[in-house]
């Protein structure tokens, strides 16, 4: 018989920790999902205004870094807190679990790269890392077709709430967890540092102070890049690599409407089968006499989401439509929801 | 005071029988139907499918949604701005009718939105019920020696099932908590938004200091009973896969499958809202 007791990476205390900071995050981050998922509601962006809560999700793993100080504490917690968020109802369903487990690698590699250092910047930027990757994973489960500079808006301001719950907030409960002595981590923190400029401003003032400035950023960026005016919203611009660009207006192409029956499966939105009268792009694009080399239509809307679609099928589909409901619409049958943009100021043949 | 609506349920039915891992197969399933088709009529079914399987399994509905009290909250308003903010579709009425001429009317009522904030509602409902009814009907310690059939180390499993048993604990200590705040005559339930901040303000730091407290005394007794001793160990109790779980898993890949392919494929789901 073996007498001798087998040794492991992760002592007892060490899995004991992970499942008690997962079963507390995993069920806050229910919640925070669920709040999360009202904003994305109220605001019609999936995976997207919810993400000023991102931070909050990456918070617990970040902590259980900090107080096991092991590489791969973090991977561990992220999956064991997905589980916790899928058994607990989590909106995303199974796909939590792969977000969640994502993140803690993240903020594994972080920690290794900085050899577990005890430094407020690195770990705000590791947070910020951590929590601007949901943004992709998602993207690449539920391929939303917004535009890349949207998405980068959200990656930024999924960054900037990492930076401030998981990155700033973990350091400093990190820091009080272990002052406080009730848990005993073989982990040291540097807890008497001489006050810099940077922390005299105050933890409620910095964090008010970042999130104005990345908003102030990305309210610029959008202006600038993404949004454009409607000047006249029954009128869209056919422009690229056309013979003859010009500004369409519907109430111009009114004899050449057709009616269709389309029904919208979105990732969000279902519209039921229904009829839609508007004019066919075959008509528009027949107008514009795209050059034979352009391979590609983009349908541009006002607030910068664009869906590509093959210049040769929409050529020869009479079913994809202009229609006026609030602006110009795009009816696309037998295109999924993501193809149907609403308010277009654009058609680009590329 | 209240306890937790999180947490297993010891009955001696149907579904308590069936393997841990037959169940989690399904409980997969349910949420990738439910997160994946927008369908009011599968939706319903689904619904219906879970509180048949609480039916079976001897729980109480008043369990089911009482675990859906917290959430049912946040459903329903993620629902009302589905309805408030859906433009498409026929306009049933307005909530605010023309204050002036030229100005209103505003919010309007479509038959899209309904359906919308139906589907979502449901689609949500279902997932925390499918979770609630695994939880509820599956035994912690069956859970880990089925993960340990599939040759996941005892450890690591059982850190799973450590987990899921805190959650309730943690439910119940929150209770706890706010109890004694507001003995000490903080308000944390009063007023929306601000009793919700407080809290937070006033529960998250206690809450996780009392967790952390636990870990000593938990370690102890993991370390005390011999757990990590051996990389190893036995089970008093090893779920089996038997014929019949083998039957609901492949059924219900089946089914799942076949309504996915119907998605992606032919796209005619049914409805019965819009």
């Amino acid at each position: 018989m073996n007498s001798s007791v087998p040794s492991y990476y992760f002592t007892t205390r060490d899995l004991v920790t992970i499942a008690v900071l997962s079963a507390l995050g995993g069920a806050l981050s229910t919640f925070v999902g669920y709040i999360g998922q009202l904003f994305n509601a109220a605001v019609g962006t999936p995976f997207g205004a919810g993400q000023f809560l991102s931070g909050l999700h990456v918070f617990w793993i970040i902590l259980a870094a900090g107080l096991i100080r092991k590489t791969g504490a973090a991977t561990a917690t992220g999956l064991l807190k997905g589980f916790v968020e899928f058994f607990t109802g989590s909106t995303h369903g199974i796909i939590v679990v792969l977000v969640s487990l994502f993140q803690g690698l993240i903020i594994d590699i972080g920690f290794y790269a900085i050899k577990q250092q005890d430094s407020l910047p690195l770990w705000t930027i590791i947070g910020g890392f951590a929590a601007a990757s949901n943004v992709i994973v998602f993207q690449l489960f539920f391929f939303s077709g917004a535009p890349l500079i949207f998405l980068a808006l959200l990656v930024i301001l999924a960054f900037t709430s990492g930076i401030i719950f998981a990155g700033y907030f973990g350091h400093a409960t990190t820091l009080l967890v272990l002052e406080s002595r009730i848990y005993h981590s073989a982990a040291t923190m540097n807890t008497i540092t001489p006050k810099s400029p940077w922390q005299r401003l105050g933890p409620y003032r910095l964090s008010a102070l970042i999130f104005l400035i990345v908003i102030a950023f990305g309210a610029s960026l959008y202006a600038v890049f993404v949004w454009r005016p409607v000047l006249d919203p029954l009128s869209c611009e056919v422009v690229g690599q056309v013979s003859h660009p010009f500004r369409f207006s519907y109430l111009s192409y009114s004899g050449q409407e057709v009616t269709i029956e389309a029904e919208l499966i979105g990732s969000v939105t279902y519209l039921p089968p229904q009829n839609y009268t508007g004019i066919p792009l075959t008509v528009i694009l027949a107008d514009a006499q795209p050059v034979t080399s352009a391979t590609t239509l983009q349908v541009i809307s006002a607030d910068g989401y664009r869906a590509a679609f093959n210049l040769t099928t929409v050529l020869s589909d009479c079913e994809i439509i202009l229609v006026i409901d609030d602006g110009l619409r795009l009816v696309a049958k037998n295109y999924p929801g993501w193809f149907w943009v609403q308010k277009v100021v654009s058609l680009v043949i590329i | 005071m209240r306890t937790s609506s999180f947490g297993y349920l010891q009955r001696k039915s149907f579904v308590h029988r069936l393997n841990p891992l037959t169940k989690f197969t399904v409980l997969i399933l349910i949420v990738i139907l439910a997160v994946t088709l927008v369908s009011d009529i599968i939706a319903l079914c689904i619904f219906s499918f879970l509180l048949l399987g609480f039916i079976g399994a001897g729980i109480s509905l008043r369990y089911a949604f009482g675990r859906l009290r917290r959430l049912l909250t946040l459903i329903l308003l993620i629902a009302l701005v589905q309805l408030l903010f859906t433009p498409y579709g026929a306009v049933l009425f307005y909530l605010i009718p023309p204050l002036a001429p030229g100005f209103g009317p505003f919010l309007p009522i479509t038959t899209v939105g309904i359906s919308n904030a139906f589907n979502l509602a449901f689609r949500l409902i279902n997932i925390v019920l499918a979770s609630a009814l695994f939880v509820a009907s599956t035994d912690p310690s069956r859970f880990a020696a089925a993960l340990t059939s599939i040759r996941i180390p005892y450890r690591y499993g059982y850190t799973l099932v450590l987990a899921l048993r805190l959650v309730p604990l943690f439910d119940e200590e929150s209770n706890t908590v706010q109890s004694a705040q507001r003995a000490r005559g903080i308000p944390v339930d009063q007023g929306v938004i601000r009793g919700f901040l407080r809290r937070i303000r006033y529960t998250f730091m206690p809450m996780l200091f009392s967790a952390l407290g636990r870990v000593d005394s938990l370690t102890l007794a993991m370390d005390g009973r011999g757990f990590g001793y051996a990389p190893t160990r036995t089970f008093l109790v090893f779920p089996k896969f038997t014929p019949t779980d083998w039957l609901i898993v492949i059924a219900s890949v089946l089914l799942t499958g076949f309504f996915l392919w119907n998605f992606l494929f032919v796209t005619a789901l049914p409805h019965i809202i819009g």
